[in-house]
Formats: structure tokens, C-alpha cells, sequence
């Protein structure tokens, strides 16, 4: 480093010449940054200020970028949601249980609308925007909901909803289709060629969830016996004739249906003259064949109830097992086959067609699986899954619908589909739920959507208020260092010629 | 009295005129000659019996100095340069820690890092968004690595500059003594010393810029120099010699040589230690002090910010036995440098912290409780090398010994620690922090930055071999692994099943890693004290070091301008004191030539009246 030399006389007035003029230099610099200087040595000491100021505002700005993005995804997912509901509300219109046409194709003009409203559905549910599958929970990379025909019939050698819902129904009705129950042939005892009792026994075919229980028989009939059912699955019941019942007295038979056995039908019949009416059973010559008319009387309803109610039940089961998969649950299938015989259910993740394939994992509340960092301490949460419970269930009765097979148009099928129709209007719009759960997420949507608004406007203003604050830190007062400039420059200026006469004064030009 | 007395009289007047005017001249010509001070000469009269001239004698010719300001001045001037010399080196070092706007700044790219993450975490797949992350920490990394470098150049350049200052302190000392030797020969025979004292000022003024010198005047005019804790640096008309050898590569952390000073007599001391000012004790403290603590931030920077990604946390289970209950902890993911908490409940009801590190070299223990940066724990080292569980929690019975709690091994090679009920002691909570070493099926943690001074090998902050720490700002890089597939960030789990290429978990993460705010930073680095150390996210710390960095340029400066005007204001009285006033010169000239004609009036009126005496005759 130099060390400044002491030349002789006048060096100091030089010397504040020159700082003069890089004070000068200075001023200009930072009039044509606009800033105090290029360091932050140079800002002063709310440095540490200015530059937590700065790295807040580049925050903000990724904020609102993260915010423009959530945005989107909230607003895809508002309006997904709303036509979700517009279609639960048409599918309930479309489950028209009284209106049974059939078309050229086999199908129902109602199966025909149903599967439209289907298709859409699984469209919206998989509804993509940028990357991001809006109805996949959050990690989704494909299509999180699988295609109608693979849902329906299966693909890539995984069973479809038609074929579970087939192993149900053989499961449930049995080879003779009377809902796993068999009714046996009279047997009866003589006192010459009279008949002195005659007995048959209705029972179950074995300890499972499939197919009717019998839950209970009662009845007022003179001279017949009911003995049981007793506590122990598999229940039988015996029905003995000692003698003719009185016209007009009945005999009622409970049977529960699966898979949790707590509803119940009851099949009432009525000791008649005759049994042309429906839910009467002929009074015979004698015991004998009065309990023979009622046994082909019970076996036949029995039968009737088994391919109507029954399967509409068991159709409703297996469409609860395909689709229910929310929380990572495994789908139950029929163990099998043979599956008319089947007494227990089997796990079928690995033969059964995943219909929704997005994050599926244990969750209390499927919004945490998407977050988006909107602010430092705000993560707001939007993550929705195509198989929680609403969504799932509009999914479900749609397919379910679309999967039954009513082709043959008999009367049987007419009252299946009626059976049908009214359980699965029953999922659509639950008893007793004023508002649907495709709005309660719509809600929670929503209400992401009001913060993540009210948070970028947070944003704008703190960032405004931000960059106030550096620039004042940063900045400088242009009309004040315009005004120093020409301060400067005047004293330049004025020690210039002071300077000049001082130089040139001496008294060797006087003498 | 008589003629002939009135005519010696005026021959007297006029030698002694001419003398002046000589001095005078000298002066004038002189004007502008650096160094030059104004020299008088003044007269002795003397007078006979009668009160008559019988002669007059001009005396030496001497300079017009004031010593006082003088030695003010030299005193302030190495002030002045120590203050310079820092005040040039911080503003570079500001420079390099960032600028306004400055897109390439430590604390905007930190920035840009922090950004880039939670970005990602709203959009995992996006491989954009992967690539930005990569982007910006391998920017940071470099940015890192090259203010590194450039600290290090700069420590390089004041230990060159070292050298060079003593060659320049070694010939202004010889400089002197040839010239002391002059002055000391010239007083003895009774010249005068003028010019030479004139020549040896500047020397000692330049001596005065290097090292704070005390200087005074010994026998004939002779100079006595110490440095500023008394030790001989001139004396005797005998200069000491200054040596410094050169270090051709600073290594981290590592001082530099002194300046060694032998004196004639063969004493060698250290004169930066024996100095308190001046441009060469500036020079050793930055080399050594200033830069290495702005080094030693970068290193904090770069661990910190290593650790906060791949360093996970090791949770414990709860375990009871019979009364007392406590915890289990897998130690078996132990690295060097990673450390184990345990609050607990000491038997007088006293919170305590424990923290464990795990250390390979067992020649480190036992450890100082200023291995963590922590105040409030107490540090065990816990020896490591043997790569065995089992043997780790042997260590670690052992450490634990005086703490009151119960702890042992499982029997399944994990660490338990028990309360002990009838202590009474309880345990609040243990834990480890250890390194992730794979990529993936280790956490959500992530080596995002490796060390790779050598091969490339996983920070771990270890205490061998002086630290990991110390330099890894210079190696610090991004993981090769990532640079190749930036989806990394995202996968963080492959079996039994892979984590989808939408999952934010890790991304998360290593977002939140960035902006939790309960570390402690090592107050070494200038930032924080050892009592209370600063506390924040690595993000704060970053911020907080550009800061600091700019505040104490900005100190630099000021100290310096202040003394800075403080010097010139002591330079312009000093030159007042002794510079040439031409008018004054001048002046005196005129006055100079009126006596020397009114003595030669005074000659011609003897002669005239001589004449008229002899006429008479």
C-alpha cells in the first residue's frame, strides 16, 4: 500500500479537491442506480432487514405461483364437483323403478341413460390438469378411475363388476335358486290309508352369510306344529300337520337377508278354498294334501323372493365389495368356485379389476393427501379420492345398474329390476341425509378456495408493503440527490477558482 | 569606538546576510521538495570591552519542526493504514458474500433453493421442477465452493503482501541506519544534520505506516525505534532484521507464518504479537483472523445445509420394566458426527440434555461440551469404531454412568435408557439425528450435497482429521446421484413398493429441513456467542452471515475514514509546521537585501568617510 507522500504546501487543498470529486462520482453512481450502493456494507445497518425483505417477496412470488396452480386445480375441482351432483341427481331420475323398457339391445331405456351418466362420471373423476389428477388423492400418474368396459367386464385377466356380481348372485341364490335354502318333500304317516300327520322341513344348507336365514316362523294354523327355528345356524324348520287348519288362518315366515342378515322379508300365506289368489294356500281333502299345497305354496314364493329381492341384495353386495375400497381395503370375492356352494368370501385384490387406482392409502381425511404451500405457515389441503364414500357410491349404483342383466323381460326380471333400482335409489340419497356427500366435499373445496384467495390478496399487499421497505432502505431520495449533486458540483466549482488564486498568488510576481 | 569597529560591524552584518540568504535561497528552491522542511539560521553577537561588535557567528542551520505534532502524526498514520488495510480487505469480502440485486448472492440463492422446493411440493412429478431444485442447490453449492476460493485467494494475497511488507520494513530500517550513521558523524563534528534528519522523517513516516513504533531521540541525534510492547527494533545505530518466510498454500483453518524479528543482538521476537497497529499487524490479522472466520461461516453454511437434508431423526419406542420407564433406540445407523439426544430428569429434578456424538477415533474422547453448538447439553463422545451395535451401547453405558438413569442393551442391540423410580430419575425423550447413506428406503432424508474434497463421500460432520467441517465449503458439491436423476427427490422408498412419482413426502421434506428453525449454529464463526448462539434456520443463518459481512465492512470503512481524517488533519498541521511559505520567503528576501544594502551603505559611509580623513591628513 502507498504510503501518501507530504509534498509541500497546498497538498490538503488537492486532497479535498479530489474528495470532493469522488464524492461527486459517488452521487451520480447512485443516482443512476437509484440505490445507496452495490454491497449490502453500503446499506446501512437495516441490512439484515433488507435482505430477509428480499428473500420474502422472491417467497411471495413462489407463493403465487403455487397459488395460480392451486387455483386451477381448485377451481377444475368446483366445477367437477358440481356436475358430479347435477349427475347423482339425474341417476336418481335415471333408477326409474316403474319405468321397465326394454330396448333391442337387451338393456333398459333407464340402463341405457345410466350408463351415459356413468361414462361421464368416470370422465370427470378423471379429470387431469397439468400432471395433477384432481380426483387421484395427490400421487396419482395415470388415470386414477379405471375405463367402463374394464370396471364391467374385467381386463388384462382381472375380473369385472359383472362377473363378481355373477359369484355373488350363484353364491346367494344357490344351483336351485332359492337363496341356499331347500324345502323338503312330505313325509307322512298313516293310520290305515288315513293320513295321521304329514311333515316338511324348510332348512338352510349350511353356516354362512349367503342366501336367505330363517329368522323366524310363526303362525295361527289349527293342528300344524312349527318346531323351530332353533338358535344355531344352520336353521330348519319343521312344519307338521296333525290336522286341517281353519280357513283364513296364516302362517308367516321371516327370512333375513345378507350379507348382515337385519333386514327382513316375510312371506305370509293364507289357508284358502282355493289358491288362485296371490299368498294363499289351498285347503286340501285332507292333511295331507292341504300340507302338500302349502309346502309347493312356500317353496314357489321362496324361489320367486330368492330371484328378485335376493338378487337385487346380493347384486348391491357385491358392487359394496367392488367398489368399496377406500382406507386401501381389498375387495371380498366369493370363494369359489364352485360358487353356488360357497360358504366364505375371499380376498380378491389380485383377481378382481382395481377400478380406482390412485392413492388409496390410510387416511382419516383424504383432503391432507394434496398440499400446496400458499404461505410460510399455510399449507392448505384439497386432496380428494374417486373412491371415498359419495363418490364411490354415485360410481357404484350407476355401474351396478348398468351391470344388471334384465334382458330375459319376464316378470321376474320386471320385479328384480324394481328391487334393483329402489336399493340403489336408496344408496344415491340415503334416508333421512338432507345433503349429499359429493356437496360436502364440494364445501371443503370451496372453503380451500376462499383461503387460498384471501391469501394472494395477503400476499399482494405484503409484497407491496415489502418493497416499500427495501426500496427505502435500499433506494435513495432522487430529487435530494439531484439537489446534493448541484451543491456539490457549486462547491467543485467555487474551490476550483479559489484554488487557482491561491496557486497563482505569490509574491515573486509582485516583487 | 572607531571606524575601523563600525566597519567590522557592517562586514559582520553582511557575512551573516549572506548567510541568511543562502538559507533563504535554499528554502525557496526547495519549496516544492518533498520532505523539505524550512531551515532558519540565527546569529550570535559578540561584544568587546567597549561594548563593541568583535564578531558575530551564524549558528548551524536548523529545520522548523514541531516534534509533538509530528510524532501525533507518525502515531495516527499507523492507525490510518491498519484501519486501510482491513477496511480494502472487508469491502472485497462484502463483494463476495453478495450484492444488491444479485441474483448470484449466497442469500438469494438460498432463497431460490427454498423456493424451488416448495414449488416441488406442490408439483412432485413435474420434471421441471425437479431440475430447478437441482439447479439451484447445485448454484448454491458452487457459489459455496468460489466465494470459497476467493477468501482463500485473499488470504493468500495478505500473506504475500506480508512478505512484501517486510522487505519494504527491512530497507526503510537499513535506510535509517545509513543515515543515522551520517547524522551521527555530522553531530559529532558539529555540522549541522538538517537535510539528513529531513530525509531520515520520511523514513521513520514510512516505518510508521507499517508498524506502530515508538521513537525517540538517543545520543548525537541518534534514533531508538520499539514496536509498541517495547521490543527493540532500532537502536544503537543498529537496524534488527525482520524474516518471514511465505506459506505457498494456506490450508483451512490453518495460521500462517509470523514475522520473526532478530535484533542485533541475536533476541528474536514476534513482531506482530509485540505490534498493535499498522498496515503489517492489519495484513497477519486478516490473514489469520478476519478471512478464516469468514471462511469458517461458509463452512457452517455448507454443513448446515448439508445436514439439514440428509440427516433424519432415529425415533425411540417406549419401554417399561417393572416401576421404570423409558425408551429403545436403534443406534445401528450411527455415523461419525452423529449425535443422540436424551432429555431426562436428573434426581434433583433439573432438566438435562445429553447429547451423544459418535466419533471413529477414539483418541478425540473425551469430548468438550463445545462439540455441539448447543449450550445447554452435555457432551459425550461416544467411540464408534468397531461398527457394532452392541458395542456402541457398552460406550454408552459407560458415558452415561453418573447420570442416575438405567442404561443397557435390550437385548436385541438396542440402546434403552430407563428412569430410575426410586432416584428418582425420568426419561423425557431419546433420539438419534443420523446421516441417510443410501438414496432411498431410509427416510425422507436426502444427501442433497456431498463432500467431495476427495471422492466423493457423504458428510456426516465428522470431528476426525480436525473436523469434516473445516473446508467444506471448498468441496462442497451436489450428490452426483441426484445430478443424474433428479427424481430422487421424489422417490425415496422402493420397496416393498415404490413411492409414486407424484408423492410430496420427501419433497416436503427437505423444504421444511430449510426453514426449521431450532438449530444452533457453531459461534465460532463470529456469528452468535458460545453462551447464547444463534438459533434459526439455515436460511437465517445465510442471512445473517451476508449481514454480518456487510455491517462489518461497513464498520471497517467508518473506522477507517474517521482515522483517515483524523491522519490528514494532523498531516496539514504538521506540513504548516515545517513547510517553506514562499511569501514569507520572499518577504524575508526583501528584508534580507534592504539590510544587506543599508550594511553596505554603512561600509561605503566608513570608506567615504575614511577617504575624507585621509584628504585631511
Amino acid at each position: 500500500m502507498a504510503i501518501s507522500s507530504i509534498t509541500t504546501s497546498r497538498t490538503y487543498l488537492t486532497q479535498q479537491l479530489s474528495e470532493l470529486n469522488s464524492q461527486l462520482a459517488e452521487k451520480t453512481t447512485q443516482l443512476a442506480r437509484g440505490k445507496v450502493g452495490s454491497t449490502y456494507g453500503d446499506v446501512g445497518d437495516r441490512r439484515l432487514l433488507d435482505i430477509q425483505l428480499t428473500q420474502k417477496v422472491s417467497m411471495i412470488e413462489t407463493y403465487q405461483q403455487t397459488i395460480t396452480v392451486s387455483n386451477l386445480h381448485l377451481e377444475t375441482l368446483n366445477m367437477s364437483l358440481e356436475r358430479l351432483e347435477d349427475i347423482r341427481r339425474d341417476a336418481k331420475s335415471a333408477l326409474d323403478t316403474n319405468d321397465f323398457v326394454l330396448q333391442d339391445d337387451g338393456q333398459t331405456q333407464t340402463q341405457s341413460r345410466a350408463e351415459l351418466l356413468l361414462n361421464e362420471t368416470l370422465n370427470i373423476l378423471n379429470t387431469e390438469v397439468a400432471g395433477f389428477y384432481a380426483f387421484g388423492g395427490t400421487d396419482a400418474v395415470n388415470d386414477p378411475v379405471a375405463t367402463l368396459d374394464a370396471i364391467l367386464n374385467g381386463s388384462g385377466g382381472v375380473d369385472g363388476l359383472k362377473t363378481v356380481m355373477s359369484e355373488y348372485s350363484q353364491a346367494n341364490l344357490g344351483a336351485s335358486n332359492t337363496g341356499r335354502t331347500t324345502t323338503s318333500a312330505l313325509t307322512t304317516n298313516y293310520a290305515g290309508a288315513v293320513p295321521t300327520d304329514s311333515t316338511f322341513t324348510l332348512a338352510e344348507d349350511g353356516a354362512h352369510d349367503f342366501g336367505f336365514d330363517i329368522a323366524s316362523v310363526t303362525s295361527t294354523l289349527s293342528n300344524v306344529a312349527i318346531t323351530g327355528p332353533s338358535a344355531s345356524d344352520p336353521d330348519s324348520v319343521d312344519v307338521q300337520f296333525t290336522g286341517q287348519p281353519t280357513l283364513g288362518e296364516k302362517i308367516t315366515v321371516e327370512l333375513s337377508l345378507p350379507p348382515d342378515h337385519t333386514n327382513t322379508i316375510s312371506i305370509e300365506l293364507t289357508a284358502a278354498a282355493t289358491n288362485e289368489a296371490e299368498g294363499t294356500f289351498a285347503v286340501g281333502a285332507d292333511l295331507e294334501e292341504t300340507a302338500q299345497n302349502l309346502r309347493d305354496a312356500l317353496a314357489a314364493e321362496i324361489q320367486s323372493q330368492a330371484q328378485t329381492t335376493l338378487r337385487a341384495v346380493s347384486d348391491e353386495w357385491a358392487s359394496d365389495e367392488f367398489f368399496g375400497t377406500y382406507n386401501g381395503n381389498e375387495p371380498q370375492r366369493v370363494d369359489g368356485p364352485p360358487f353356488d356352494t360357497a360358504t366364505a368370501l375371499t380376498g380378491g385384490g389380485s383377481t378382481t379389476v382395481a377400478w380406482y387406482t390412485g392413492r388409496n392409502t390410510t387416511t382419516s381425511d383424504p383432503r391432507t393427501d394434496k398440499n400446496a404451500v400458499v404461505d410460510s405457515n399455510l399449507t392448505v389441503n384439497y386432496g380428494v379420492r374417486a373412491n371415498e364414500t359419495p363418490l364411490a357410491e354415485l360410481v357404484q349404483s350407476l355401474a351396478t345398474f348398468v351391470a344388471a342383466d334384465f334382458s330375459g323381460g319376464t316378470q321376474t326380471d320386471e320385479e328384480y329390476y324394481n328391487a334393483l333400482s329402489a336399493n340403489l335409489r336408496t344408496i344415491l340419497q340415503p334416508p333421512g341425509v338432507d345433503q349429499s356427500g359429493i356437496v360436502d366435499i364440494a364445501t371443503d373445496i370451496a372453503i380451500t378456495h376462499r383461503t387460498v384467495s384471501l391469501t394472494s390478496d395477503r400476499h399482494v399487499q405484503m409484497k407491496s408493503t415489502y418493497e416499500g421497505t427495501i426500496a427505502e432502505i435500499e433506494g435513495v431520495d432522487k430529487d435530494q440527490l439531484a439537489a446534493e449533486i448541484l451543491q456539490l458540483q457549486n462547491n467543485i466549482e467555487v474551490s476550483y477558482r479559489a484554488s487557482s488564486i491561491v496557486f497563482n498568488l505569490s509574491l515573486s510576481d509582485y516583487l | 569606538m572607531g571606524l575601523t569597529s563600525a566597519l567590522n560591524t557592517a562586514v559582520f552584518g553582511i557575512t551573516y546576510n549572506q548567510r541568511q540568504l543562502d538559507v533563504t535561497a535554499a528554502n525557496i528552491a526547495n519549496a516544492d521538495t518533498a520532505g523539505y522542511s524550512k531551515k532558519t539560521v540565527s546569529a550570535n553577537a559578540y561584544f568587546d570591552g567597549q561594548g563593541n561588535v568583535a564578531g558575530i557567528s551564524a549558528t548551524e542551520v536548523r529545520r522548523v519542526v514541531n516534534e509533538q505534532i509530528q510524532s501525533d502524526y507518525f502515531n495516527s498514520l499507523a492507525d490510518t493504514n491498519y484501519a486501510k488495510q482491513i477496511a480494502d480487505y472487508t469491502d472485497r469480502l462484502d463483494d463476495i458474500f453478495g450484492t444488491i440485486d444479485d441474483k448470484s448472492s449466497l442469500s438469494s440463492l438460498a432463497g431460490q433453493l427454498t423456493s424451488s422446493l416448495q414449488t416441488l411440493v406442490n408439483d412432485p412429478g413435474n420434471y421441471a421442477a425437479q431440475q430447478e431444485v437441482v439447479a439451484a442447490a447445485d448454484a448454491f453449492a458452487r457459489e459455496l465452493n468460489s466465494s470459497y476460493e476467493q477468501i482463500a485467494d485473499l488470504r493468500q494475497e495478505a500473506d504475500d503482501s506480508l512478505s512484501r511488507q517486510t522487505d519494504a520494513v527491512n530497507e526503510l530500517l537499513s535506510g535509517i541506519e545509513d543515515i543515522d550513521s551520517a547524522i551521527r558523524d555530522a553531530a559529532q563534528a558539529g555540522v549541522s544534520t538538517a537535510e539528513m534528519e529531513d530525509q531520515r522523517d520520511r523514513l521513520v513516516e514510512q516505518l510508521s505506516g507499517y508498524l506502530d513504533v515508538t521513537v525517540t531521540k538517543g545520543a548525537n541525534e541518534t534514533l531508538f525505534i520499539q514496536t509498541a510492547d517495547g521490543q527493540q527494533l532500532y537502536a544503537d545505530n543498529q537496524a534488527s532484521t525482520l524474516s518471514f518466510s511465505p506459506t505457498h498454500l494456506l490450508q483451512p483453518g490453518q495460521a500462517g507464518n509470523s514475522v520473526m524479528v532478530t535484533t542485533p543482538g541475536g533476541t528474536t521476537y514476534d513482531l506482530i504479537a509485540g505490534s498493535k497497529s499498522g498496515a503489517m499487524v492489519a495484513t497477519a490479522e486478516l490473514r489469520d483472523d478476519i478471512l478464516v472466520e469468514a471462511q469458517k461461516q461458509l463452512d457452517t453454511i455448507a454443513a448446515e445445509m448439508s445436514l439439514a437434508f440428509s440427516n433424519v431423526t432415529v425415533e425411540s419406542s417406549a419401554a417399561t420394566v417393572g416401576p421404570d420407564t423409558g425408551f429403545d433406540l436403534d443406534v445401528s445407523a450411527l455415523q461419525p458426527g452423529n449425535t443422540i439426544t436424551l432429555e431426562y430428569t436428573d434426581t434433583l429434578g433439573q432438566s438435562q440434555t445429553v447429547t451423544l456424538v459418535a466419533v471413529d477415533d477414539p483418541s478425540l474422547l473425551p469430548l468438550d461440551n463445545g462439540a455441539t453448538a448447543n449450550p445447554n447439553d452435555t457432551v459425550f463422545g461416544i467411540d464408534i469404531s468397531s461398527g457394532t451395535p452392541s458395542t456402541y451401547i457398552t460406550n454408552i453405558v459407560a458415558a452415561l454412568g453418573s447420570t442416575g438413569l438405567q442404561v443397557s442393551n435390550d437385548g436385541s442391540d438396542n440402546l434403552r435408557v430407563l428412569g430410575d423410580a426410586g432416584a428418582p430419575t425420568s426419561v423425557q425423550s431419546l433420539s438419534a439425528n443420523v446421516t441417510v447413506t443410501a438414496n432411498s428406503d431410509q427416510g425422507l432424508g436426502l444427501a442433497i450435497f456431498v463432500d467431495k474434497r476427495d471422492t466423493p463421500e457423504l458428510f456426516t460432520d465428522s470431528l476426525e482429521d480436525g473436523g469434516q467441517r473445516l473446508g467444506y465449503a471448498s468441496g462442497i458439491a451436489i450428490n452426483p446421484d441426484l445430478l443424474a436423476d433428479s427424481a430422487l427427490l421424489v422417490s425415496y422408498q422402493t420397496t416393498p413398493t415404490a413411492n409414486t412419482t407424484n408423492d410430496p413426502a420427501r419433497a416436503q421434506y427437505l423444504a421444511n429441513a430449510l426453514s426449521n428453525g431450532s438449530n444452533y449454529y457453531d459461534p465460532t464463526s463470529g456469528i452468535g456467542s458460545s453462551s447464547t448462539p444463534f438459533k434459526g434456520s439455515v436460511v437465517d443463518f445465510v442471512n445473517q452471515t451476508v449481514a454480518f459481512q456487510g455491517n462489518q465492512a461497513e464498520d471497517a470503512a467508518t473506522y477507517s475514514k474517521s482515522k483517515e481524517a483524523l491522519t490528514s488533519n494532523l498531516a496539514i498541521r504538521y506540513e504548516e509546521s515545517y513547510a517553506v511559505d514562499l511569501d514569507a520567503e520572499l518577504a524575508f528576501m526583501v528584508q534580507l537585501e534592504n539590510a544587506y544594502a543599508a550594511n553596505a551603505r554603512v561600509m561605503q559611509t566608513i570608506n567615504e568617510l575614511f577617504d575624507e580623513l585621509l584628504r585631511i591628513v
